[in-house]
């Protein structure tokens, strides 16, 4: 478990509810992250409560969005639907702290053994958490991911594959949809704020450095929604270069092994003439 | 068809049984040889030597010939030539380091192979207009491509070094005693009298550290005749040093491969690669980096980490310098007398923070103004071009940062790029010796001072929370107390200080048995 730091803005507690009933051996916490996504949260609850696994503990993070009406749409949705889960636990971050702090609250609060991420613009498939719960036992692995189906502006299909550390330390296929164990998070140190985004990808790299494969469950589960507000496309895209540089500053590449060094673009790494101090 | 003559014969054996024809180097410098399908030594001697080709990366031919060529015998080969008569004489060229001795620039090629931040493919594919045709891309990278201000260092290979090096474990051990060591008779520590003035404070506090170890030793600059020249010379930014004018009689290889250069840049910065040559070639590096230090150890140069104890001491403003505007903005009650050992809550400034503008910077305080606007601050983002120096009447004098500092409960520290370098200067220097408690993005591990022991780090974006919690919670002024406590700890343990200075005359001492 990570203790939230004495300085972590405490969350304000908008909605809570548990069922009276013993926990659920096999309950799945759901981290549900939400930054400005009101007119898509609905459709993501709405494939949530559709799951074929029964036992679901939802943790809902609003980042501080700025769209005045975002509680009370969630709200008004958890009131009508809450039976549907074990448990629901909505919070309200003060003001924006970024998607990794957001999760990590999510986790700290989870009441089962693996948490499934997804933010609140994409949606699941019915069957997608019964079957990753199902490939995270019988593998026993550190977490699970399926392949992603891609809609919105674009139609499409992910580029989920195997997880191998040899090709993941060239560029990032896997999303970070997908179901974790809490002690597995616990033991990675959560998710670390990156500026301009690749959170995603520093997590899977923290796998990496830990010695843990996570399993590959070869079937489109889960709906990733493309558009112009995606923060890959926003901040990380302009920012790629530093990020690479900053991936292998964080997670290096040991000395007596071949540094893979990425094609050249048109714009390259620049080395820039800083003032000495 | 052509017909090997005798005197082809015979310098094909000589040139076969030295081992030094580089088939390997010679193909791949000549693609035009691998086409032709001719044995590469054959090759060399029938044609390639008049092609002024050369057989190795380290033999030119047409310097050999201009040279030589004269007392050649009939179609004798000029690389069997130099086998049978001038082994023991070099024959490469030697780019812009035309000052150099052959010697000198063989053993900073030799380092330079070593280096972790250079990678000859990442230099060839980062100058697509460079033909490597008879020099091999590391030798080109030396003898032009640094002088010629190019892309010589790989980023990546300097994130991998500098993040598997934050990955050690990194504790500080005192160097052992040296009973009987020797030591130069006279030290000069130089700066150059036109640089940042942050460098001469660097040298300042390098020259007392010195002192301290009871060594006699001087502060010296660019206009120090030559005549004066102390038994070790220490040159402080090599990168500013070397490059600003006025220094030209100190570039002599003599000096140069017997001092010592003390470096403060960071790698990925064009004026770390340029001050480079100037670390290859000398006796030893001290660096202020400790993770930096560890890629010259690597070449098989003798280093240091520069970590002198900070000297914990008020800042007095001299009358000049209090009718600096920076003094004359300060409130009545900032510009009273305080100290460093003032408790925090009796100074009167939140925050301070003193740097030069970067895209990380503009981000931090852009995406932060309006927070900041509730505390009392002094941020000083600069975004003027240029260094600081002495010679600018509207400059910070050197002390002020440490003036502010002293008088501020949270000295901010946002690094300048996207490498979380530990800026001693910065942190250590100004800050935490000014009893100001360091807040940071976080830092590269440093030997002595820890996070949440000495600072405290976090996220760039949730450095607010942090510092909110100090300043406005009775826990958080505990903790900033402590911290504040902690870093006093450090600077007035006895043993620890006595230690530093064995240290730093060890390592004098092991240069200067290297040199005299």
């Amino acid at each position: 478990m990570i203790s939230p730091k004495p300085w972590d803005p405490a969350p304000n507690q908008i909605f809570s509810f548990c069922k009276a009933t013993p926990v659920p051996s096999d309950l799945i916490s759901i981290c549900l992250t939400n930054y400005n996504y009101a007119n898509f949260i609905k459709e993501c609850l709405e494939s949530l409560a559709a799951q074929t696994h029964e036992a679901l503990d939802l943790i809902i993070i609003d980042d501080a969005s700025d769209e005045a009406d975002t509680h009370e749409i969630i709200l008004s949705w958890l009131t009508e639907h809450k039976k549907r889960f074990y448990k629901i636990t909505f919070l309200a971050n003060a003001f924006n702290q970024g998607p990794s702090f957001s999760r990590n609250l999510a986790f700290q609060h989870a009441a089962g053994e693996s948490v499934f991420i997804i933010d609140a613009d994409n949606t699941l498939y019915p069957t997608a958490l019964e079957k990753l719960y199902a490939a995270l036992n019988n593998g026993q692995f550190p977490a699970v991911y399926s392949q992603l189906e891609e809609f919105g502006e674009r139609r499409g299909i992910g580029r989920a594959d195997i997880f191998n550390p040899e090709l993941l330390k060239k560029n990032n296929y896997v999303d970070v949809m997908a179901l974790i164990r809490k002690n597995i998070w616990a033991e990675l140190g959560g998710f670390t704020d990156i500026d301009r985004g690749w959170e995603d990808y520093d997590f899977w790299l923290k796998f990496i450095d830990h010695n843990l494969e996570p399993g590959y469950l070869p079937e489109i589960l889960c709906r990733y929604r493309v558009h112009n507000k995606s923060r890959t496309v926003r901040d990380a895209l302009s920012a790629h270069d530093n990020l690479e540089l900053i991936m292998e500053l964080r997670h290096p590449t040991p000395p007596d092994q071949k540094l893979y060094m990425p094609p050249k673009r048109h714009s390259g790494p620049t080395l820039r003439i800083i003032e000495a101090d | 068809m052509t017909t090997l003559t005798l005197m082809n014969k015979k310098d094909i054996q000589t040139i076969l049984s030295s081992q030094l024809f580089n088939a390997e180097f010679y193909l791949t410098s000549y693609p035009d040889v691998k086409n032709s399908g001719i044995d590469p030594i054959i090759h060399y001697v029938l044609f390639g030597c008049h092609e002024n080709k050369n057989p190795n990366d380290t033999f030119n031919t047409q310097t050999y010939k201009n040279l030589f060529q004269s007392t050649f015998e009939k179609d004798e080969n000029p690389f069997a030539h130099y086998l049978r008569h001038n082994e023991n004489l070099y024959f490469f060229e030697k780019g812009l380091l035309q000052n150099n001795s052959h010697e000198v620039l063989l053993n900073c090629l030799n380092k330079i192979k070593k280096y972790p931040y250079f990678n000859p493919e990442y230099y060839q594919a980062a100058n697509p207009n460079i033909k490597f045709e008879g020099i091999s891309a590391t030798r080109h990278a030396l003898l032009y491509g640094i002088g010629e201000g190019r892309t010589v260092l790989s980023p990546r290979h300097i994130a991998q070094h500098l993040g598997w090096e934050c990955k050690q474990q990194l504790t500080y051990t005192p160097a052992k005693p040296s009973g009987k060591a020797v030591l130069p008779e006279s030290v000069g520590v130089f700066y150059h009298s036109e640089g940042n003035i942050f460098i001469q404070e660097l040298a300042e506090i390098l020259c007392n550290y010195i002192k301290r170890s009871k060594i006699n030793v001087q502060l010296m600059t660019e206009k120090t005749p030559v005549s004066e020249r102390p038994e070790l010379c220490i040159f402080c930014a090599p990168h500013e040093f070397f490059f600003l004018r006025g220094s030209e009689h100190w570039k002599n290889e003599d000096i140069l491969t017997s001092s010592i250069m003390f470096n403060t840049e960071q790698p990925h910065t064009l004026w770390f690669t340029r001050g480079l040559i100037y670390c290859l070639m000398s006796a030893g590096v001290i660096d202020i980096c400790h993770q930096n230090m560890a890629s010259f150890k690597n070449t098989g140069l003798n280093v240091f980490h520069f970590d002198p104890l900070p000297v914990v001491k008020k800042t007095t403003l001299t009358q000049t310098e209090k009718k600096h505007p920076f003094f004359r903005v300060l409130s009545e009650e900032t510009k009273n007398s305080s100290s460093p050992l003032c408790p925090l809550e009796e100074r009167p400034l939140d925050i301070s923070f003193f740097g030069n503008t970067s895209g990380n910077r503009e981000r931090f305080f852009s995406h932060n103004t309006e927070f900041f606007t509730e505390y009392s601050c002094f941020l000083y983002y600069r975004k003027t071009d240029g260094p600081l120096t002495h010679s600018d009447k509207y400059s910070v004098p050197a002390n002020f940062p440490r003036y502010i500092a002293e008088r501020s409960k949270i000295a901010l520290n946002i690094h300048r790029d996207d490498f979380g370098f530990f800026e001693w200067h910065r942190l250590v220097q100004q800050n935490m010796a000014s009893g100001a408690v360091v807040v940071t993005e976080e830092c590269f591990p440093h030997p002595l001072y820890k996070n949440g022991t000495h600072y405290l780090s976090e996220s760039a974006r949730h450095i607010p929370n942090l510092i909110e919690w100090l300043l406005n919670t009775d826990d958080g002024m505990a903790e900033a107390a402590r911290i504040q406590k902690n870093c006093f700890r450090v600077f007035a343990n006895k043993s620890l200080a006595l230690s530093k200075l064995n240290d730093i005359r060890s390592y004098l001492a092991s240069v200067w048995s290297t040199v005299q």
